[in-house]
């Protein structure tokens, strides 16, 4: 029994990496192809996102930063949809841009796609303005003037020529801000949007980051804020259309489990160890 | 002059953009708007710059067959390549530049972060001892947040989401509101260090 | 008559927008920024006093840093072991605060492997903070009496997609194996997976960031990490240049002066008196 036990703590004491990182693949692919149906509970600060967007008269101005790239479209890109879903139901104009040098196309093609259900048009129902260098410096010149800021779109077409920008110069003639973001934006926008502007300023970020925006939710910086996959699900139920984030939160779930399961196999042989 | 004009630069426009943010004069709203404009016009021809460096870089080192050269010449092949194909063909959609980028860049991108999950994974195992009772503590706060924040932890217990949610917006909101007051002031002192001029380290010059 | 021209290109650009602005205002303050105004003359001036104390009183403390005082073992160890310092100023621009603060310290950084004549690698995600910092480690080698060890190519430009960058950061870890791994500045979700692999190739490695939601990456995967504020008390904590001292010292008096609106703003609440906080908002 006891060269069972001391094998068992060499064993979880010496654990390979590697078997850490099968155990969460193995718990992330399995409820995607077996389905758990968990039932999805919705948050308050979700909540509030969707009641300001569901608030907007029809043809009111929303501003969506697409300020993700690549990398953190699994975890953005279905809260992005879920948003892009509403916004276009409810003809809203959207205006897209973004900090990234990659994520032009990435808005492009999401904006097309979704706006294309509901019979939206390009630049006359929304416009991509695009990627333009210079991070905070951009948020700062848009205060001047979002022509100035950005000439044409990113099609390359005069922005002063779009009908979707008639009456829209800074951030003042737009109704909500909602930018989702992997990186620091949304605190520039909090500081020169929303503070400065008075934009009321929403944001979605990955789960990792939902800390630290608690701040500016508690503050009324922050209008309302979907964070993760868990805040796409939420979003997901509100406009009812489950999608990817829905499917994805059993996933999710047996992700966390896995984790705390693994930590507590490891904190048993710790303190068997320590006892031995 | 050399060192100099460098320090005069950052005062002089700190300044103006400072000076913008609570004077409404036009002279300063018009002299802070071409700083700002000219700080857009330089980082986007700074990405110029930084494309002809990493040929530069590369390119020597292949020259040299410096260790690992062969992932070189993939860089160099591929940072011809794209570009090539975005200049001649475009990289508009259905374009083969956006296709590439869709269908590979784009997965390549995604795995790199999800490698953050099995990272985690590992840290967190490697991590999360309970040592003493602080660490306790740590540990069991960090399995209410971790199970209250998915559906698995409203079907345990209903009441995990809200405790969740109350350890997120109460005690972590006051440590991380005590460290961004902190660090907040420190960017004040580095910035007000800056704008006066005694603050040389970044140009590279001792204090 | 060059200079002449310079100037009219500064200014006559933007004419028509100044022209425009004259019309519409004649003030000379803002009034809905008194309280910022206030805020940062409270800030500025008690940081402003300590700078020019610190003309007069040489002797300021600053307590222990372990993070900085580290910085010494790691070089030492990367000396030992004749294997480069890989020094990861933040993912963001020099526009950023954080990322100044990295490069101060990449400056004292460069010194000491100048000295003992280690590479030192620095991959950056931008390319005006390349620049930046190739003129820092140029200055700190000419300062040590080494420019014949400075190479630019390895102070360089990797991309600036975020998670590509982190890729050819695991890569320099994975295939140079630097002995002291630094990453001092900006980070985000990247900080993880640059630490985690460093921490598996058995690197010392020292963390930095004012960013709350990744110190908690930083400190399990990391032997030492600069909490917040450290990282700007970096460059005075190293070159003890009095002045620095000096605004160090001030940032801690001006975090009593918060700490006590913060005190007052709550026993004024509980009053159901809310003026304090109405004034405080920023408009």
């Amino acid at each position: 029994m006891n060269e069972r036990v001391r094998r068992w703590i060499e064993a979880v004491s010496l654990l390979d990496r590697r078997f850490i990182f099968v155990a969460i693949a193995v718990a992330v692919v399995a409820p995607l192809l077996v389905p758990i149906g968990l039932p999805l509970r919705t948050s308050r600060e979700a909540q509030a996102l969707y009641d300001r967007v569901e608030s907007l008269p029809e043809r009111a101005v929303v501003v969506l930063g697409f300020d993700y790239d690549p990398s953190s479209m699994p975890e953005l890109a279905p809260m992005t949809r879920a948003i892009l879903d509403h916004l276009f139901r409810k003809n809203l104009r959207v205006i897209a841009l973004t900090n990234y040098a990659q994520t032009g196309p990435i808005a492009e093609r999401q904006l097309v796609e979704i706006a294309a259900r509901f019979g939206r048009r390009p630049g006359v129902d929304f416009v991509n303005l695009g990627y333009k260098a210079g991070n905070e410096t951009v948020i700062l010149a848009v205060a001047n003037d979002f022509r100035s800021a950005y000439p044409v779109d990113h099609r390359g077409i005069p922005t002063d020529s779009l009908p979707v920008m008639a009456g829209v110069h800074t951030w003042k003639d737009a109704s909500l801000l909602i930018d989702i973001a992997h990186g620091a934006t949304t605190d520039q926008y909090v500081r020169i949007a929303g503070a400065r502007f008075g934009l009321p300023v929403g944001a979605g970020c990955t789960a990792v980051s939902i800390p630290r925006y608690y701040s500016y939710l508690q503050s009324g910086q922050l209008v309302g804020l979907l964070g993760g996959l868990q805040g796409a699900a939420e979003y997901e139920r509100f406009i009812r259309k489950p999608g990817f984030a829905s499917a994805g939160m059993d996933a999710q779930s047996m992700a966390h489990l896995a984790i705390l399961i693994l930590v507590a196999a490891g904190n048993a042989a710790f303190f068997l160890s320590r006892r031995r | 002059m050399k060192k100099e004009l460098p320090i005069i630069l950052c005062v002089v426009s700190g300044w103006i953009v400072l000076l913008d943010f609570f004077i409404p004069k036009p002279v300063i709203g018009t002299l802070s708007r071409a700083i700002v404009d000219w700080t857009l016009i330089l980082s986007a021809a700074s990405f110029v710059m930084g494309g002809m460096s990493v040929f530069a870089v590369n390119l020597a080192r292949v020259r040299r067959r410096d260790s690992g050269a062969r992932y070189r010449v993939v860089v160099l092949v591929c940072l011809a390549g794209m570009a090539g194909l975005g200049i001649l063909g475009g990289i508009g959609e259905g374009t083969a530049y956006n296709w590439i980028f869709q269908n590979v860049q784009v997965p390549m991108e995604s795995t790199m972060f999800s490698l953050l999950a099995f990272f985690i994974a590992s840290a967190a195992f490697r991590a999360f001892r309970m040592r003493n009772a602080q660490a306790t503590v740590l540990l069991l706060t960090a399995a209410v947040v971790m199970l209250g924040n998915v559906p698995l932890g409203g079907a345990i217990w209903s009441g995990l989401p809200s405790l969740s949610s109350w350890l997120l917006g109460h005690p972590s909101l006051a440590a991380q509101r005590g460290l961004i007051v902190g660090a907040a002031v420190g960017a004040t002192a580095t910035a007000l260090r800056l704008i006066v001029g005694v603050e040389r380290g970044y140009l590279g010059l001792r204090q | 008559m060059k200079a002449r021209g310079w100037v009219f290109l500064f200014v006559a650009w933007p004419a028509p927008a100044f022209a425009q602005e004259a019309a519409r205002t004649s003030a000379w303050f803002r009034p809905e920024r008194l309280n910022v105004l206030i805020a940062m003359a409270v800030i500025c001036g008690v940081v402003a006093f300590f700078l020019w104390r610190a003309q007069r009183d040489r002797h300021l403390f600053i307590r222990k840093i372990t993070g900085l005082t580290a910085l010494d073992e790691a070089i030492g160890r990367a000396t030992e072991m004749g294997r480069p310092v890989l020094f990861v100023p933040g993912v963001m621009d020099v526009d950023r605060v954080e990322t100044i603060a990295g490069m101060a310290i990449l400056g004292e950084v460069a010194r000491k492997t100048a000295q003992y004549a280690i590479p030192l690698e620095v991959p950056v995600r931008y390319p005006l903070a390349m620049t930046t910092a190739q003129e820092v480690v140029r200055s700190a080698y000419a300062s040590a009496g080494r420019p014949d060890l400075f190479s630019p190519e390895r102070i360089r430009f990797v991309t600036d997609n975020l998670f590509a960058f982190a890729a050819a950061v695991n890569g320099i870890m994975l295939r140079d194996r630097p002995a002291a791994n630094l990453f001092l500045g900006e980070f985000y979700a990247e900080s993880l997976i640059m630490a985690e692999t460093g921490n598996t190739t058995g690197a010392i490695q020292i963390a930095g960031t004012a960013q709350a939601a990744q110190l908690p990456f930083f400190i399990t995967a990391c032997d030492y990490t600069l909490i917040g504020e450290e990282l700007f008390a970096a460059s005075a904590y190293l070159t003890r240049a009095p002045v620095l001292m000096g605004s160090v010292k001030g940032q801690d008096y001006a975090k009593v002066a918060i700490a006590a609106a913060i005190v007052a703003g709550v026993i004024l609440e509980a009053l159901g008196i809310t003026a304090f906080r109405e004034f405080l908002t920023v408009r």
